[in-house]
C-alpha cells in the first residue's frame, strides 16, 4: 500500500499545475462558504447583542389587556418570562410632544432594555422618570427633582362600549432620568416612554376605570417567534392593533439561529461549491488522462483495481488535505477583509463587526470541502479502477465517435478561416471537458446578469414597487411627524405652509389632515375575518372600529381619481346635508396571509355611515359623531400605490376644506411638496431649515429614496461581484489547465501541423479562437439561465404584488432585456478565456517539432 | 542539378556527459525531381538529417541551402512558409488531423497558406491515390495504409519541391507498403517531384535513384 501512497504523491509532484489548481479549487469552496460562515456568525451575533441593548430582551407586547387576560398570557405554555406595567397613556407637552406612561415595574423596565441613568425609580404619587432624549427634546435640562407639567391623555372604552378620551394636566416631579444607548436614537425612528408610580387603589394619574395593562412576554423557545406569538394572540382574542413584536429583536434572533436562510448566501456557496466541483472532476479527469499509461502498466503487473482506486483516493485525500489547510486559513483572511463588504444581517452596521470563529463553521467548512472532494473525485476513482492495460495504451483524446461533417462547420470556416474551423472541432473533441467548463464558466454569469441588469434598471424596479417612493405619489417631498408626537396637538400650521410654497424652487405644494377616529358599525356589517383579525368582541352588537380619517386639499383628491373603484370624488357636500366621502374598505391582513381584504359587507354608494372625529372644543379634546355619505369606493392598490396607511386601517376621506369645518382642525399632519426639475437639493436644505426647531418633524425625500436604495445596491454588488469574480477565478484555472493538457495531449498533432507550415502565430490563433469558443458558448448559457432569473425576479415581484394588491401590471412597460449585462458579460467570459490560453502559450512556443512529432499520445 | 546541399551539417544533442553527436560534418547535395533514400542503422542520424534538411529542426552547425540559400537564415514564419510552400511531408505515424475529413486534410497546407484550393489537381492527387471515396471520411474511419495515403497526399497538395518522408511504411504491412513505394515512384514520374525518404525497407532503398548510407552521424556512401 505504501508503494501506492508514494506514486499519488509522485505524480501530484509530477503535476504541480494541476494539483496547485486542484489545491486551488478546494480552498477556494472553502474559504467562501467558512468566510461567510464567519461573516455571518459574527455579524448576526454582534447585531444580536446590539439588539438586546437597544430594544430589550422581550419577543412580544400585548396591550389593552384586563388582569384575567395578564394572567392568561402569563401562565401560557410558551412564555418562559413576563412583565406587567399599568398603560396609563400618553404624555403630552403643550407644544404636541409624546410618550407613552407606564406604571414603574423593574422587569418590565429591564425587559424594554432601559437603564437608569441618574437618580431612581418613581416610588410615589406624582414622581415621574423620563429618557434624557425626552428631555432634549422638550428644551429641559437633565435635572433631578425639576417639576413637569404633562397632559396625561389616554384613548379608552366607556362601560356603553363607547371610545372616549380622557386628558388632563398633572405636575411631576422628575425623580429618575432612564435611557438607552446613542444609537437608539440615531436612527430617528423611536418611541419615547415615561414611567411613574401606580398603586391601585390610591388616586393615580388615571381613573381606576380607565385603567388597561400591557404586558411583555418572552418566548421559551426561540423557534418560530412571529408564528407563536401570533398563536398567543389569537389564542386569548387579543386585536391585531393591541398587539406588536419586538421586530427587530426577532429578526436579529432568526438570522443568528439561521432559522431563515439567506437564499442568496446559500446560492452563492452553492454555486462556488459547484464550480469547485467541476474544477476538481476535470483536474482528476485530466490526470488520469497523463496517467492511463502509467495505470495501465500498474494492470498489466497485477495491481488490483482496488489499489489503483486507492492510489486517485490518495491523491484527493492529500489534495483535500492541502484545499483544507489552505481555505481555513484563507477564509479567515476573507472574513477578515469581508466583514464591512457583505452584509448578511439587517440592522447592524456592519462596519464594525467584530471577528468571531466557532468550532461550527469550522466543521462546516470541513464538511463542505471533503463532500466537495469526494463528490468530483468518486467518477475518476472508479474510471481508474476499469482502466484496462489495452486501453491505457489504445486510448488517446481522439473523438472516439464518427465524426459528423456538418453544415454550419462550413460557415465557421468562412468566417474564421481553417485554423476556426479546428479550433471548433477541437473544443468538442471532449463533450463532457467541454460542457463541464462552459458549465463553470456561466455560472459567474448567472449571477452577474441579474445584477448588472437590475443596476442599470434600479430606478424604475424602485419607482414601481417601493412602498416609500410610491406612497409618495408626484411628489419629491413628504413632510410629516413621527411617532412621540400628537396628531391633535401638533402639526405643520398655514404659516409653515405659506413659507414652505414661497421657497424658491417648489413646483407645488400639497397638504393632508390625518386624524384617528372610530366607525360605529353593526358587529353583523363586518367581515368574520376582520372580526377574528381585530380581536372584536362578538358579544357586542354594535362596535367601534378604528379608521383614519383624512382630508386632502382639492388638487390631490384629483390626482386620486385612478384609484377610484367606483363613484366619484365629490368636492361638496351631499344636497341631504351629509358629508360625502371617499372609503377605503379593506385592511391588509399582515399576519396571516398577505392580502388585503374587505372590512364592511357590501359597502355601497350613497350607503351613510356614522364616524367618530377627535375635535378640540373650548379647549376639551373628545369625539364627534357625524353621519357621513359613501361617495366613491378606492381600489385595494391604494393599499400599496397610495398614500395609505398600508392596510392598517378602514380610511375616510374628506375633502379638506369639509373636514376643517367638521373638526376645527388648523394644523396640517402632512405637506407633501413638488420641486422643479434641477432644485431638489435647494428646496431640501430650505424646508430643512423651516422645520429645524419642529421635533419629531420627518421629511421624506423621493431622491433620498432612491439614492438610499442605489448606495444599498451597489453595496451589495460590490460583494456579490467579488463573488462572480472568485467563480470566474475558478473556472478560469479550469479552463487554463484544460487547455494546457490539451496541449500536451495534442503534442504530436501540434509538431505535425508545425511541420506542415502552420506558424506560431496561426498556433496561437487557433488555440484562442478555442478559448473564444468556450467564451462564446459559456455566455450564451449564462444569457439564458441569468435572463430567465431576470425575467423570474420582476415576475416574482409582479405575481406577489397581484395576488397582495390586486395590481394588474406592475411593470407597465413589460421587462427590460438584460442586452447590456449579456454584452458586459460575453466580453467577460471572453478576455477570461482567452487570457487562460494566452497564459498557456509558452507551451506552444517551446514546442519543439521533432520532438512532437515523435511523442505518442 | 541540386536543388538541396547540406554543408558540414553538424546536430549535436545535449551536453558534457549526455553530450551526443547525431551529424558529424554531413555535407551532401539532393538531385532535383530524383527520389533519394536515406538508410542505415538505428542511431546512424538519417532522420536528423531529414529533419534538418526539412526545417524541423535546427543544426548545431552548417547549413542546409535550398537552391543555394541557407533555410536557416529565414525567420521562423519564413521557415514555416517555406515548408507549407516548398516541403511536404510524410510521417511514420500518418499523423492526420482527427477533427477535419480526408479532403481537408489534404488540402490544410494550401488553407493554411489562405490560397485558394487547385480543386483540378487536388483531384487528381486524390485519383492517382486512390481516395475518390475516402474524401468526406474522418482519419478514424481509415485503414493505416489508407491514412499513409492520405498524408501522401496532403504532402503533394501544395505542388512541394520537395517530399521528405521519414519512415513511410514503417507502420505498414507489406502488401500495403508495396503500394506506398508505387506511389512514390509515380510522384517522382509523372509529377516531377523531388523526393527524400528515410527507410529501413530495402524495397524503397531499391526503388530509388540515390540511396544514402548513413553510420555514426556521417555518410557511409552516396
Amino acid at each position: 500500500m505504501k508503494i501506492y501512497l508514494h506514486l499519488a504523491l509522485a505524480y501530484l509532484k509530477k503535476q504541480k499545475g494541476r494539483t496547485a489548481a486542484l489545491v486551488l479549487g478546494v480552498a477556494l469552496a472553502v474559504m467562501l462558504v467558512f468566510g461567510f460562515d464567519i461573516i455571518t456568525e459574527s455579524q448576526s451575533r454582534d447585531q444580536l447583542a446590539d439588539v438586546y441593548r437597544q430594544y430589550g430582551t422581550y419577543h412580544g407586547i400585548f396591550f389593552n389587556l384586563n388582569q384575567d387576560e395578564i394572567e392568561q398570557i402569563k401562565n401560557d405554555g410558551e412564555v418562559s418570562k413576563s412583565a406587567e406595567a399599568v398603560d396609563l397613556g400618553d404624555a403630552v407637552t403643550d407644544d404636541g410632544i409624546s410618550m407613552a406612561l407606564n406604571s414603574t415595574d423593574k422587569d418590565y423596565i429591564e425587559m424594554h432594555g432601559y437603564k437608569l441613568k441618574e437618580g431612581r425609580l418613581p416610588a410615589a404619587q406624582g414622581e415621574i422618570a423620563l429618557e434624557a432624549q425626552a428631555l432634549k427634546k422638550m428644551g429641559l435640562k437633565e435635572r433631578l427633582n425639576q417639576t413637569i407639567n404633562l397632559k396625561i391623555k389616554k384613548d379608552y372604552v366607556d362601560e356603553n362600549g363607547k371610545n372616549q378620551i380622557f386628558m388632563e394636566t398633572n405636575s411631576f416631579k422628575l425623580v429618575g432620568i432612564t435611557g438607552k444607548p446613542e444609537q437608539y436614537y440615531d436612527n430617528g425612528y423611536y418611541a419615547l416612554r415615561g414611567f411613574t408610580y401606580y398603586q391601585e387603589g390610591e388616586e393615580n394619574v388615571l381613573p381606576d376605570n380607565l385603567i388597561t395593562r400591557e404586558e411583555v412576554v418572552k418566548l421559551k423557545s426561540n423557534a418560530n417567534l412571529d408564528g407563536k406569538l401570533n398563536q398567543i394572540r389569537e389564542r386569548y382574542h387579543v386585536g391585531r392593533l393591541d398587539y406588536e413584536v419586538n421586530n427587530r429583536l426577532i429578526t436579529a434572533l432568526s438570522e443568528f439561529n439561521a432559522e431563515e436562510s439567506n437564499r442568496y448566501n446559500d446560492l452563492i456557496k452553492m454555486m462556488v461549491v459547484i464550480t469547485a466541483m467541476l474544477l476538481i472532476y476535470n483536474m482528476f479527469n485530466l490526470s488520469l488522462i497523463d496517467m492511463i499509461k502509467q495505470i495501465g502498466m500498474l494492470r498489466a503487473i497485477r495491481a488490483p483495481k482496488k489499489r489503483v482506486r486507492a492510489l486517485i483516493g490518495f491523491q484527493g485525500l492529500v489534495v483535500l488535505i492541502a484545499g483544507l489547510a489552505l481555505g481555513l486559513l484563507l477564509g479567515v483572511l476573507f472574513s477578515y477583509c469581508g466583514r464591512g463588504l457583505f452584509n448578511f444581517v439587517s440592522w447592524l452596521d456592519v462596519a464594525d463587526a467584530s471577528l468571531y470563529i466557532s468550532g461550527k463553521s469550522i466543521g462546516k467548512a470541513v464538511l463542505v470541502g471533503t463532500v466537495t472532494v469526494i463528490v468530483s473525485s468518486i467518477i475518476p476513482v472508479w474510471l481508474a479502477g476499469r482502466i484496462s492495460p489495452l486501453e491505457a495504451i489504445r486510448t488517446t483524446d481522439r473523438s472516439k465517435g464518427r465524426q459528423k461533417r456538418r453544415a454550419y462547420h462550413k460557415v465557421i470556416r468562412r468566417l474564421s478561416g481553417v485554423t476556426g474551423e479546428m479550433a471548433y472541432q477541437n473544443v468538442w473533441r471532449n463533450k463532457w471537458r467541454t460542457i463541464i467548463i462552459i458549465v463553470a464558466v456561466a455560472m459567474g454569469g448567472v449571477l452577474f446578469i441579474r445584477d448588472i441588469a437590475m443596476l442599470s434598471q434600479q430606478d424604475e424596479f424602485d419607482r414601481a414597487t417601493s412602498p416609500q417612493i410610491l406612497t409618495m405619489q408626484d411628489n419629491d417631498f413628504k413632510l410629516s411627524f413621527g411617532a412621540n408626537t400628537d396628531p391633535d396637538l401638533m402639526g405643520y400650521t398655514a404659516k409653515d405652509v405659506r413659507a414652505i410654497s414661497k421657497i424658491n424652487g417648489v413646483k407645488n405644494v400639497g397638504t393632508a389632515i390625518y386624524r384617528d377616529g372610530f366607525l360605529e358599525s353593526d358587529l353583523k356589517d363586518l367581515q368574520e375575518d376582520f372580526i377574528k383579525y381585530n380581536g372584536i368582541n362578538s358579544n357586542n352588537k354594535e362596535v367601534e372600529i378604528p379608521v383614519v380619517i383624512k382630508g386632502y386639499d382639492d388638487q390631490q383628491l384629483e390626482g386620486f381619481k385612478k384609484y377610484i373603484d367606483q363613484g366619484t370624488i365629490s368636492l361638496n357636500n351631499s344636497p341631504d346635508g351629509y358629508a360625502d366621502v371617499i372609503v377605503f374598505n379593506y385592511y391588509y391582513d399582515v399576519l396571516k396571509d398577505h392580502k388585503t381584504k374587505e372590512i364592511r359587507k357590501d359597502l355601497k354608494l350613497g350607503d351613510i355611515m356614522t364616524i367618530k372625529i377627535p375635535v378640540t372644543r373650548e379647549g376639551k379634546l373628545g369625539y364627534e359623531e357625524h353621519e357621513v355619505r359613501v361617495s366613491a369606493l378606492l381600489k385595494q392598490e391604494w393599499t400599496f400605490t397610495g398614500d395609505s396607511t398600508m392596510g392598517r386601517y378602514m380610511e375616510i376621506i374628506f375633502p379638506q376644506k369639509n373636514l376643517t369645518a367638521a373638526a376645527g382642525v388648523k394644523a396640517m399632519s402632512r405637506v407633501s411638496v413638488q420641486a422643479k426639475a434641477g432644485r431638489e437639493d435647494d428646496v431640501y436644505k430650505e424646508i430643512s431649515k423651516i422645520l429645524e426647531n419642529k421635533p419629531f418633524s420627518v421629511m421624506e425625500s423621493k431622491l433620498g429614496y432612491l439614492e438610499e436604495d442605489r448606495e444599498g445596491f451597489a453595496q451589495a454588488l460590490k460583494s456579490r461581484m467579488v463573488i462572480v469574480a472568485l467563480i470566474l477565478l475558478i473556472a478560469g484555472l479550469n479552463i487554463f489547465n484544460t487547455i494546457k493538457t490539451s496541449l500536451l495531449i495534442r503534442t504530436n498533432e501540434f509538431a505535425m501541423l508545425r511541420a506542415i507550415g502552420m506558424t506560431v502565430k496561426q498556433m496561437k490563433r487557433m488555440i484562442i479562437k478555442e478559448s473564444i469558443i468556450y467564451g462564446v458558448l459559456s455566455s450564451i448559457i449564462a444569457a439564458i439561465a441569468g435572463g430567465y432569473r431576470h425575467y423570474a425576479y420582476y415576475k416574482m415581484a409582479n405575481d406577489q404584488l397581484k395576488a397582495a394588491f390586486n395590481i394588474d401590471e406592475v411593470f407597465q412597460a413589460g421587462v427590460p432585456a438584460p442586452v447590456l449585462a449579456v454584452l458586459l458579460y460575453g466580453a467577460i467570459a471572453i478576455i477570461i478565456c482567452v487570457f487562460a490560453a494566452y497564459a498557456s502559450k509558452n507551451k506552444i512556443e517551446k514546442l519543439n517539432i521533432v520532438e512532437g512529432i515523435k511523442a505518442t499520445e | 542539378m541540386s536543388i538541396l546541399e547540406t554543408v558540414r551539417l553538424t546536430k549535436i544533442y545535449g551536453q558534457d556527459k549526455n553530450k551526443v553527436e547525431a551529424l558529424k560534418d554531413v555535407t551532401v547535395s539532393i538531385e532535383k525531381g530524383g527520389f533519394t533514400t536515406i538508410v542505415g542503422p538505428s542511431g546512424s542520424g538519417k532522420s536528423t538529417l531529414l529533419h534538418c534538411m526539412a526545417g524541423l529542426d535546427v543544426p548545431t552547425a552548417g547549413e542546409v541551402l535550398l537552391n543555394g540559400r541557407n533555410i536557416f537564415s529565414l525567420s521562423e514564419e519564413k521557415l514555416s512558409m517555406l515548408r507549407r510552400r516548398n516541403f511536404g511531408f510524410v510521417f511514420q505515424s500518418f499523423n492526420l488531423i482527427p477533427v477535419i475529413d480526408v479532403y481537408e486534410n489534404i488540402t490544410l497546407p494550401v488553407s493554411l497558406d489562405d490560397k485558394k484550393i487547385d480543386k483540378e489537381y487536388t483531384s487528381k492527387i486524390i485519383d492517382i491515390l486512390g481516395l475518390q471515396d475516402k474524401a468526406e471520411s474522418f482519419p478514424n474511419e481509415l485503414s493505416g495504409g489508407q491514412q499513409q495515403r492520405v498524408a501522401i497526399a496532403r504532402a503533394l497538395s501544395n505542388k512541394p519541391d520537395i517530399i521528405f518522408a521519414d519512415e513511410p511504411t514503417g507502420n505498414l504491412d507489406s502488401k500495403t507498403a508495396e503500394e506506398v513505394i508505387k506511389i512514390f515512384r509515380t510522384c517522382v514520374e509523372e509529377l516531377g517531384e523531388t523526393l527524400i525518404v528515410v527507410t529501413h525497407n530495402n524495397d524503397i532503398a531499391a526503388a530509388a535513384d540515390v540511396c544514402i548510407t548513413m553510420r555514426d552521424g556521417r555518410i557511409k556512401h552516396q
